[in-house]
């Protein structure tokens, strides 16, 4: 039975799309930490740095994925204007324009409260808010994506974006390249900060990265047993999933995912902790280089991610010709696999 | 969605209550009677002054040069439940009374999702960057045109040409020289098919009827 396969190409073909899903998810990410820091501080004056310094990464990365998102539109007025001009409150993308609208002003808010040292308690109410915000903001975009129609017979038109795995695929790498990104930022902020009040700030900011780091731990290998599960099922799918999981593990796009994600975003940043723990424990050396370069890798590791899914999405699903349509009576055609012939 | 007036056709047979009721327009490709000609393609193209790039009906073949090669001609299929008028943001896109999923290009922002939900691959995007040429989507419009002033320069612009509203049939239909391609009212489409089984057996099934219409029409 000769599948069609229809390839599409509109969202892989420019930066845009993949660099909002990564910023996006990461900016949510880092504010999800950012806010629960904060709530969780207490009197600990290092949590309140991380979150001070993970707010801080939250407004370039929501700033530059914003902007790359509205940009990648034929027409960009009317995506600042979303409010005047998505009316179908239907579509995951006017959905998904709100929790952009609500979250990009919150984070420079939430941002600003901290560095003009505003109201504390105007500052908690905004973590408050931020916590599921943030979580919103990388689970949005899964519905975005595996909302591109579902047939009836569970059949969906773009195989790879499939509605059970998807979204939580995506909450958990906005997770950890958020925890990551945070990480990243406590260090930098904090060796800033050392640098002019003295080692005790440094340190502490290594503390917190260090705990984020086990956090960032915990993520990758959530995120890379979901994504084992999600390859799994759809190998085990329609022929469509079948086609779409062969693509990412074996096709074009293997390269992208078995080196850049799995090796990139998930072996080698463990890899890097095992590492360092072991250079502390045994060797009594601080490796401070690897704990940056893992943080990095998980960043690069996301990016991958998103690239890979919306390069995926090219592949739709098979329209099938079932050999009952074949024009040549008696004759048939070429035995199908599976069905004789 | 105020629109230009719109020139609908309506059944010739009145309705339950005795009124008027407007066609359910829709194709059916006869994949036995398709030979890839490709006439729907350029006919297409022609009449509707289609941006380079895009084809609004495309002939798609499997089993080339085999026995049991089957080709068919995959337009628009105007579904009743359409998934891109489910997912356009800012509702481009709209059902007309007579069926026909029509497109609003003033108001397409070029988002692509419609793109992403379409089974047949119908919505498509001129080449070039989204950003350069205001991207807005095309696809067969079923020869009705746009939401347009009927006939006007920006209709024909902008859509393509309106058959509808001079009472005829797409131009790909019209055209094909076997008529696998078989467009109008859902009634008088169902009968010729009705015909086509009963003198040459069964075994066809209406491809792409199941995504595009549900059961029934």
């Amino acid at each position: 039975m000769e599948p069609i396969i229809l390839w599409q190409h509109k969202w892989g073909l420019t930066f845009h799309i993949p660099w909002y899903l990564f910023l996006g998810g990461l900016a949510g990410g880092t504010m999800t930490v950012a806010a629960l820091a904060d709530l969780l501080a207490g009197t600990k004056e290092r949590l309140r740095d991380f979150s001070r310094a993970a707010a801080y990464v939250t407004v370039p990365a929501i700033i530059v994925g914003g902007l790359s998102l509205t940009f990648h539109l034929g027409k960009p007025e009317r995506g600042f204007a979303f409010p005047l001009f998505f009316t179908n409150y239907q579509s995951w993308m006017t959905i998904g324009g709100w929790i952009l609208g609500a979250f990009a002003p919150l984070s420079i808010a939430y941002a600003a409260a901290w560095y003009f040292n505003l109201n504390q308690r105007f500052r908690v109410g905004m973590a408050v808010i931020g916590v599921p915000l943030g979580l919103l903001m990388s689970l949005y975009t899964g519905f975005l994506l595996s909302a591109a129609w579902v047939v009836p017979g569970n059949r969906w038109y773009v195989p790879l974006w499939d509605n059970t795995y998807l979204p939580v695929l995506f909450v958990l790498s906005g997770i950890s390249t958020g925890v990551a990104a945070a990480g990243l930022g406590a260090l930098i902020v904090g060796r800033r900060r050392g640098n002019t009040t003295g080692h005790r700030t440094a340190e502490e900011a290594w503390a917190v990265a260090e705990v984020a780091s086990l956090a960032d731990i915990a993520a990758i290998l959530a995120e890379g047993a979901w994504v084992y599960l999600f390859l799994a099922s759809l190998s085990a799918g329609t022929l469509g999933q079948q086609l779409a999981s062969k693509l990412v593990t074996r096709g074009d796009l293997a390269p992208w995912f078995w080196w850049g994600f799995v090796a990139t975003g998930l072996a080698v940043p463990l890899l890097a902790s095992a590492m360092e723990k072991v250079g502390k424990r045994l060797f009594h050396a601080r490796l401070g280089w690897l704990l940056y370069a893992k943080f990095i890798l998980v960043i690069v590791g996301g990016l991958m991610l998103r690239y890979i899914v919306v390069w995926g999405g090219d592949l739709k699903t098979p329209l099938i010709f079932p050999p009952s349509m074949w024009p040549v009576p008696g004759v048939g055609g070429p035995p199908i696999p599976g069905l004789g012939g | 969605m105020a629109q230009a007036q719109v020139t609908i056709p309506y059944r010739q047979a009145d309705g339950p209550q005795g009124k008027k009721e407007p066609a359910r327009m829709k194709f059916y490709i006869d994949v036995k009677r398709c030979i890839e000609c490709g006439g729907c393609e350029v006919a297409c193209k022609n009449e509707n002054n289609v941006p380079p790039g895009i084809a609004r009906i495309r002939v798609v073949t499997i089993n080339e040069g085999e026995p049991g090669e089957t080709n068919v001609a995959i337009p628009c299929m105007h579904c009743s439940k359409a998934p891109c008028v489910a997912v356009c943001p800012v509702d481009a896109l709209y059902h007309r009374p007579d069926g026909i999923v029509a497109l609003n290009k003033e108001t397409c922002i070029g988002c692509g999702y419609c793109l992403y939900a379409c089974p047949f691959g119908a919505p498509q995007f001129p080449k070039g960057s989204a950003f350069g040429s205001r991207g807005v989507m095309d696809k067969c419009t079923y020869c009705a045109g746009g939401p347009e002033v009927a006939f006007s320069d920006r209709e024909r612009r902008l859509y393509g040409s309106n058959r509808i509203a001079e009472g005829k049939l797409p131009m790909c239909a019209s055209v094909c020289a076997t008529k696998a391609l078989v467009a109008g009212d859902a009634e008088e489409v169902a009968n010729v098919v009705r015909q086509r089984v009963a003198a040459r057996g069964a075994g066809g099934g209406a491809w792409g009827w199941d995504s595009a219409y549900g059961k029934g029409f």
